[in-house]
């Protein structure tokens, strides 16, 4: 299961790291002539027009093009649409590997800056307790008062739609919840033994916690995080779908959701790319945190 | 009891005070000031004008009293006008609401039908021991319901059933040529909707109905139960099922409140005109008395109902309330 559920979260990672080295075709050209062009069919380049772009035609014929549109001709070459074009004329799989750039982007840099900072508020709540603890928790009484993605879309509203105002808004909704969650594993272990024998060492309290306290709660970090990793692609999709993250052209996988639900009968492909992506990316990052939870800590999940 | 329930009413004050502080500071944190562009509209720039209007609504006021004018005003149910579509914001938002509540009472009611069934069917036939495919398939099939994103199955749904097939309507909460009270188009409507908002919380209510009773099954009142002799009818549905039932209450109750508040990208999907895509909408055009009036609507609702749910939980298990 492991193996199964990594394959593909690799596979999209290399991809979308090789992205510049594929030979696609540039993901925001547009060709109004293959507007939704559907999967796997086949158009001819016939020249190039006065900027020097490819004149791309569903048929061969290049006399379909007055001299004024083609500069140049040239004897038609094929060009595959293996996912199709979107409602420009733009190559689907180049819109969806560029896309996965920015989604992956958006989610690793989430994730990492939501575990850090939660880990971090958890352990001095956690740990020192007291008046820290009491201050902390209230914020995060207050934060987690908005539900779902409340937060996120107020503080959107605030600082209007970009994609650096959508992580800020993804991470801070997020925060909340997993400092509880952290607090509430700190908890658990503050008053082991080892961390008793180690205030009675003398050491101070910074390193009790990064250095005892830490290492003892990092498993359940990791499985969090490979649990957020999930959300956290849902969230930046939908802000995108909704038009509150990146503006077109340029791509990620909730653009080029938007682009699809305004053309669900004559294009259902451009809808189905970055759904069937996301959903299989979602399943196999649960997959994951569950495989590595059993891996980490394998007397909590026996049933 | 009620001491319980007193002290847990007082600790959502302050809160409400801090959302209400929050949602206020995010209206003055907004660039753009409002009377200028109101008057802009009226192509009026003159300062004196601008400086008579803001006195006139209190612009200059301290900022507390400001405040203060906008929460009494609010609890009053005078949320002010949306700028978008010029209609009363409490309007608007009961409008949202009604809609956002039909979604979510069909959510829940598929929860319990099929996630507690198929829960606790899963839980006896672990019990009985049943053939290992049967049992694997119990236990795994709500694992994948719960990890395939809600909008994944949306979309899914709606290419399937609404687009390939032309079974079920995709958007919107009525036929235009069907009246307002037309119940089997509205029923049509919410089919798809609710099975995109619910189906992780089947899988959810399943896999949880599923442990919580294969656990209950192993105590041993249920062991005293069969050694009387009794049905197994009874030891499963009866004694069994009745302390199964109290986690699963408080997980619909939970569910019932963050269904309420409405899911964003789902009912953007499915174009269905609840709080949640009012919310969207609002936020993309930065209609902000909506906005405002909303996130307080939103808040106060979720924390009422976890009050609730909460209380009822207290209710049902008299330990929680001395903890």
């Amino acid at each position: 299961m492991l193996s199964f559920s990594l394959i593909p979260i690799i596979l999209t990672i290399i991809i979308a790291f090789a992205a510049p080295l594929l030979p696609i075709s540039d993901p925001n050209r547009a060709n109004l002539s293959v507007r939704y062009i559907p999967p796997l069919s086949e158009a001819f380049i016939l020249g190039t027009d006065r900027q020097g772009n490819e004149v791309v035609h569903p048929e061969r014929n290049p006399d379909l093009f007055p001299s004024s549109v083609v500069e140049r001709y040239i004897p038609p070459v094929p060009k595959h649409y293996l996912l199709g074009g979107d409602s420009l004329g733009r190559d689907m799989l180049s819109r969806l590997i560029w896309g996965s750039r920015i989604s992956l982007l958006i989610g690793i840099f989430a994730n990492v800056a939501v575990v850090m900072i939660s880990v971090f508020f958890g352990l001095l709540a956690g740990y020192l307790g007291g008046r820290v603890d009491g201050v902390i928790m209230r914020l995060v009484d207050v934060g987690l008062a908005f539900p779902g993605l409340l937060l996120a879309l107020l503080i959107l509203t605030v600082l209007g739609p970009s994609v650096i105002n959508m992580a800020i808004a993804v991470i801070l909704s997020s925060v909340p919840l997993n400092i509880r969650f952290f607090r509430g594993q700190v908890l658990t272990v503050r008053n082991a033994k080892y961390v008793e024998a180690a205030r009675l060492l003398g050491y101070n309290n910074l390193r009790i916690m990064f250095r005892e306290v830490l290492p003892n709660v990092m498993p359940l970090v990791i499985t969090v995080t490979a649990l957020n990793a999930t959300s956290f692609f849902i969230f930046t999709a939908g802000f995108s779908l909704i038009g509150m993250g990146l503006k077109p052209p340029d791509p990620d996988w909730g653009t080029i959701m938007s682009d699809g639900l305004r053309a669900l009968y004559e294009a259902p492909a451009v809808i189905l790319g970055p759904t069937i992506l996301i959903s299989v990316l979602a399943v196999c990052f649960n997959v994951l945190g569950d495989e590595v939870q059993k891996i980490l800590s394998p007397r909590e999940s026996q049933l | 009891m009620s001491r319980y329930i007193a002290r847990r009413l007082l600790s959502i004050i302050p809160l409400l005070i801090a959302v209400s502080i929050i949602v206020f500071a995010m209206s003055k944190a907004l660039p753009g000031d409002p009377v200028e562009i109101f008057l802009r509209q009226a192509d009026i720039s003159n300062p004196e004008i601008v400086a008579a209007m803001k006195d006139k609504y209190g612009l200059n006021d301290p900022l507390p009293n400001q405040y203060w004018t906008w929460l009494t005003l609010m609890f009053r149910g005078d949320m002010g006008e949306s700028i978008l579509r010029g209609e009363p914001v409490a309007e608007l938002l009961f409008r949202g609401m009604r809609n956002t509540f039909s979604v979510a009472t069909a959510s829940v009611v598929l929860v319990v039908v099929v996630g507690w069934t198929m829960g606790v069917v899963a839980a006896v036939v672990h019990n009985r021991g049943w053939h290992q495919a049967i049992t694997r398939f119990l236990a795994q099939a709500p694992v994948l319901m719960l990890s395939i994103p809600g909008f994944g199955i949306a979309v899914f749904m709606v290419l399937a059933f609404g687009v390939t097939l032309g079974w079920l309507p995709t958007s919107g909460v009525s036929n235009p040529r069907s009246g307002e009270d037309d119940i089997l188009d509205l029923a049509k409507h919410l089919i798809l909707p609710t099975i995109g908002l619910a189906l992780a919380s089947v899988g959810g209510n399943w896999r949880l109905a599923r442990n919580t009773m294969i656990e209950i099954l192993r105590e041993d009142y249920i062991r005293m139960a069969h050694a009387k002799g009794l049905p197994l009818w009874r030891v499963y549905f009866v004694h069994g099922l009745r302390t199964t039932l109290v986690p699963l209450l408080t997980s619909a109750g939970l569910l019932f409140g963050s269904l309420l508040t409405g899911s964003f990208i789902l009912e953007y999907i499915f174009a269905w005109p609840g709080i949640g895509l009012m919310m969207v909408e609002s936020t993309v055009s930065r209609d902000v008395p909506v906005v405002m009036g909303g996130t307080m609507l939103i808040a106060i609702m979720y924390l009422f109902i976890n009050l609730v749910v909460d209380i009822l939980y207290a209710f049902v298990d008299p330990r929680v309330r001395y903890a």
